[in-house]
């Protein structure tokens, strides 16, 4: 189930589990959290749930060893400990991830480079003092494993989420709150990205040497739209549920598509990945401290390893590699004329931004060339290109592409949101609601919906 | 009372939520038995309230209890809601599970019709099926005799398991294995009760090869035969999403008329509006009733079968697919049928799905060719157009491993250019 959209987690799981932590004395509370959180891991992930438990276990015993008390500093103790704990916890991401590239029926465990990610920012957290009390044993492990966000993220830290405050109150705003953006991000991963995903489908499904460049467009366009709509919706969905069990909320994305260049789009998009990433590498190896040619190395060294991060496929690499020669492009050349020209930064985001989508989505380098040649049709030609294909597909897509893309304007999330507690947005969340546990039934009972032939 | 208006007031929205699916729940709960008895659940994962959904999705609404009680008798026997949740019982399950009540359901009418003047000649049928075991499947030949009783046998151990009382002219292929021969376009043919008289050749035919090409018997029949394009210029081919593609991409789209949809199966084809895309290219919503009163056409093409693998089996599929044969011939007294094989599915689809699968579609393949006759119904398989040596569907054809790529359709049109019957030889 693990998945927040299914029906196991929206009726069985959740309300079981809301109802316990509820009557939980404030105390235990975190106990029942661990507890779910494991059981909502082994549900979805099976035998994995021991691994994630042992690493927990490791890094907190490690944690305890590098954390030092003393304000002058690590000792070499702690920089042993510290040092120990990276490589396990690097060393076992990097390790799984070549695992799962090298053979096709190893599958990396559910949510690894999320929680791992989470444990190595704590060690580093921890050495560099950046966490002034000793972490409690059940704030670690719930800190680990928590089930909103131990799948996909975001990869919440320590520090910005209050961990060292023991005893959580939820008010009933904070929990009203919580539920709306819940059922907002479902809405927007049910009804939005998921229906939407069918057009990719539908361009595989043609073939990429077939399709008409108008077509190949709308592919780039809808595919980016898709992917936000999925992990916004998920990342609302995890802020929400946070927020119900009383953690502050946390962002990850805004409104990336409203961004003013493609830098600016990253720090908007799956924030807490890239935040990660500049405290973590960027920052340590220097930044743009150390000079010009040191600046895009460590550039370079950064989105290389986001783009590892995301897939060992050569498409990520390239995509990771793209995204750097663009932020280099933009911070070196054209970043003059994107401060005097803000709209310039914004036609950047809406062109090159598809196009990096386009190379994160097709793993085969050769599938990858010829879908450009498609957007790019001077390049090359189609085979059997059946030029109405466009129309076909935007007379079925256009409803999707509007709400999604009217989505991708602050102006209209920021409107919901300002009004989530009067009766019109109520009344519409309802019935986003039931439509998405419709959607779900239908979808489950049937796992071929998204594929009618 | 004050204590609920605070609580309606700090948490508007759970209330909400609450109050809309409570009374679902209990809708779905106390029709458990009744109104959504064909509807499986696990409570343990499912809130009771899924089956009111799914009864929806099914066209079984909550308050079509209120309108069935007072027919209570004949209420399960007449409802087509009843059929549609009884094939949706029967999801998943296998030939196997053929009981004596689903098939008597599920064929009423039809079976008797066709039992009744088959009798002698499937029996030669069949004969002949095995006769000319070189060409079709043998094995899939001996595991189906025809006759008013079926033998099921197991594959591993060939040991009879159930012995089944059901309607003659039930098909069912090995359950195991993929029966041989189906990727051949020639499959031996069982008589079959609807023939047109005008198709059968004069009396003195004479055929010097036997049955290659021929999807024969008693020497009467056409050869499959190559043709140019200009021979669709009367044709209909009906079909689900697949024949859209072939509509689209074939190269057939000047020449034939097209009446195709997504997701079309044999279950839902007669009641649903279709896209019709007549010889001109121009194109409007029809049914196949419709489409079939629109014109006379010399050839209809019926592909069918991928969407409802994992609906109903084999047998059902038998059953509603001469249906809809028995509607065109009704309507087209004069054209030929071809059957078209279900195309198969790419290696990575079929080991991963088990109902969708190649050996599911071999099953579904054989029933539907014995509805041939080599007169006036043909059977033809693109397979051996677009499949490798396992039977599968070639990786490089497909972008879903279901669908042919845009680039491939050519392989299906080649397949129907080599294989056409051509009347008055």
């Amino acid at each position: 189930m693990v998945l927040f959209n299914s029906l196991t987690f929206l009726f069985r799981f959740f309300p079981v589990f809301l109802i316990v932590y509820f009557i939980t004395p404030a105390r235990f509370r975190e106990v029942v959290l661990f507890f779910g959180s494991i059981i909502f891991y082994a549900m979805g992930a099976g035998r994995m749930a021991i691994l994630l438990t042992a690493l927990t276990i490791v890094n907190y015993i490690l944690g305890q060893m590098v954390f030092s008390a003393d304000k002058g500093g690590a000792k070499a103790s702690n920089k042993r400990a510290f040092y120990l704990a990276i490589l396990i916890d690097a060393g076992s991401l990097i390790l799984f991830k070549v695992l799962s590239g090298l053979s096709r029926g190893f599958m990396l465990p559910l949510g690894f480079s999320f929680y791992l990610f989470k444990m190595i920012s704590y060690q580093a957290d921890l050495f560099r003092g950046e966490i002034t009390r000793r972490p409690d044993i059940m704030d670690t492990v719930v800190y680990f494993t928590m089930f909103p966000q131990v799948t996909q993220g975001p990869i919440m830290r320590w520090n910005n989420v209050g961990f060292e405050k023991r005893e959580r109150t939820v008010t009933p705003k904070a929990f009203s709150d919580g539920l709306f953006f819940f059922v907002l991000g479902l809405g927007m991963k049910v009804l939005l990205a998921d229906p939407l995903s069918t057009l990719w489908n539908e361009i595989e499904k043609i073939g990429f040497e077939s399709i008409s460049t108008p077509l190949a467009w709308m592919g780039a366009v809808g595919y980016s739209l898709r992917l936000y709509m999925d992990f916004w919706g998920y990342s609302l969905m995890a802020a929400g549920i946070g927020l119900m069990l009383g953690f502050h909320f946390v962002v990850n994305f805004l409104h990336p598509y409203w961004a003013c260049g493609i830098a600016d789009f990253y720090r908007r998009w799956h924030a807490t990945l890239g935040a990660w990433f500049r405290d973590y590498v960027y920052i340590p190896l220097g930044g743009n401290r150390k000079g010009k040619l040191r600046t895009i190395f460590n550039l370079l060294v950064v989105w290389l390893l986001t783009g590892l991060w995301h897939g060992i496929t050569p498409n990520f690499v390239l995509w990771g590699f793209v995204l750097f020669l663009l932020i280099i492009w933009e911070k070196f050349v054209v970043g003059g004329l994107i401060s005097a020209f803000p709209l310039l930064g914004h036609l950047h985001v809406w062109f090159f931004i598809p196009l990096t989508w386009v190379i994160f989505a097709i793993p085969n380098l050769k599938d990858l060339r010829i879908y450009f040649e498609r957007l790019f049709p001077f390049f090359g030609s189609g085979i059997n290109v059946n030029t109405g294909d466009f129309m076909k597909q935007i007379m079925i897509y256009w409803p999707l592409l509007l709400v999604s893309l009217l989505l991708c304007t602050p102006h209209w999330y920021r409107l919901i949101v300002k009004n989530r507690t009067r009766m019109p947005v109520i009344l519409i969340l309802t019935a986003v609601f039931w439509i998405c546990v419709y959607r779900i039934v239908i979808s489950e009972s049937n796992p071929f919906m998204y594929f009618s032939f | 009372m004050r204590f609920l208006h605070l609580l309606w007031k700090k948490y508007t929205l759970l209330c909400i939520l609450t109050l809309t699916g409570l009374p679902l729940t209990i809708l779905g709960w106390t029709g458990r038995n009744g109104l959504y008895k064909d509807l499986a659940l696990t409570p343990l994962t499912q809130p009771g309230l899924t089956l009111v959904m799914e009864g929806i999705h099914e066209g079984i609404y909550p308050w079509g209890d209120l309108f069935e009680r007072g027919k209570k008798e004949d209420a399960s026997q007449e409802a087509s809601t009843e059929e549609g949740a009884a094939l949706i019982a029967a999801e998943a399950v296998s030939d196997e599970a053929v009981t004596a009540g689903t098939a008597s359901t599920a064929g009423s009418g039809t079976a008797s019709g066709a039992a009744s003047g088959t009798g002698a000649t499937t029996a030669s049928g069949a004969a002949e099926g095995t006769t000319a075991g070189a060409a079709a499947g043998a094995s899939s030949a001996e595991a189906s005799s025809a006759g008013s009783t079926i033998q099921y046998t197991e594959a591993e151990d060939s040991e009879v398991k159930e012995v089944k009382t059901i309607p003659e002219g039930a098909i069912t292929g090995d359950p195991n294995t993929i029966p041989e021969g189906v990727c051949n376009p020639v499959m031996q043919a069982e008589d079959y009760d609807v023939v047109n008289v005008a198709f059968l050749s004069p009396d003195d035919t004479e055929y010097n090869t036997d049955t290659e090409g021929i999807f024969a018997k008693n020497g009467i029949y056409f050869r499959l035969q190559e043709v140019d394009p200009t021979y669709f210029a009367d044709a209909l081919f009906i079909g689900d999403s697949r024949t859209v593609g072939l509509c689209e991409y074939g190269s057939f789209k000047e020449n034939a008329a097209f009446l195709a949809k997504e997701s079309i199966n044999v279950y839902n084809v007669q009641d649903k509006q279709l896209w019709f895309t007549d010889h001109d290219g121009e194109g409007w919503d029809y049914t196949v009733e419709d489409a079939l009163d629109y014109e006379q056409y010399g050839k209809i093409y019926v592909a069918l079968g991928v969407n409802e693998l994992g609906i109903g089996n084999s047998y059902m599929f038998y059953e509603k697919y001469r249906e809809l044969l028995e509607l065109i011939r009704e309507r087209q007294p004069n054209a030929l049928i071809y059957i078209q094989g279900i195309m198969h599915v790419s290696e990575e689809k079929s080991s991963s799905d088990s109902c969708r699968n190649n050996t599911v579609i071999c099953q579904r393949n054989y029933a539907i060719s014995t509805l041939a006759n080599g007169r006036d119904i043909f059977y033809i398989d693109m397979n051996p157009y677009v499949c490798d040596a396992n039977g599968d569907l070639i990786e490089d054809l497909s972008g879903d491993g279901i669908h042919l790529k845009a680039s491939a359709y050519e392989r299906w049109d080649r397949s129907l250019l080599e294989n056409a019957a051509v009347v008055g030889e």
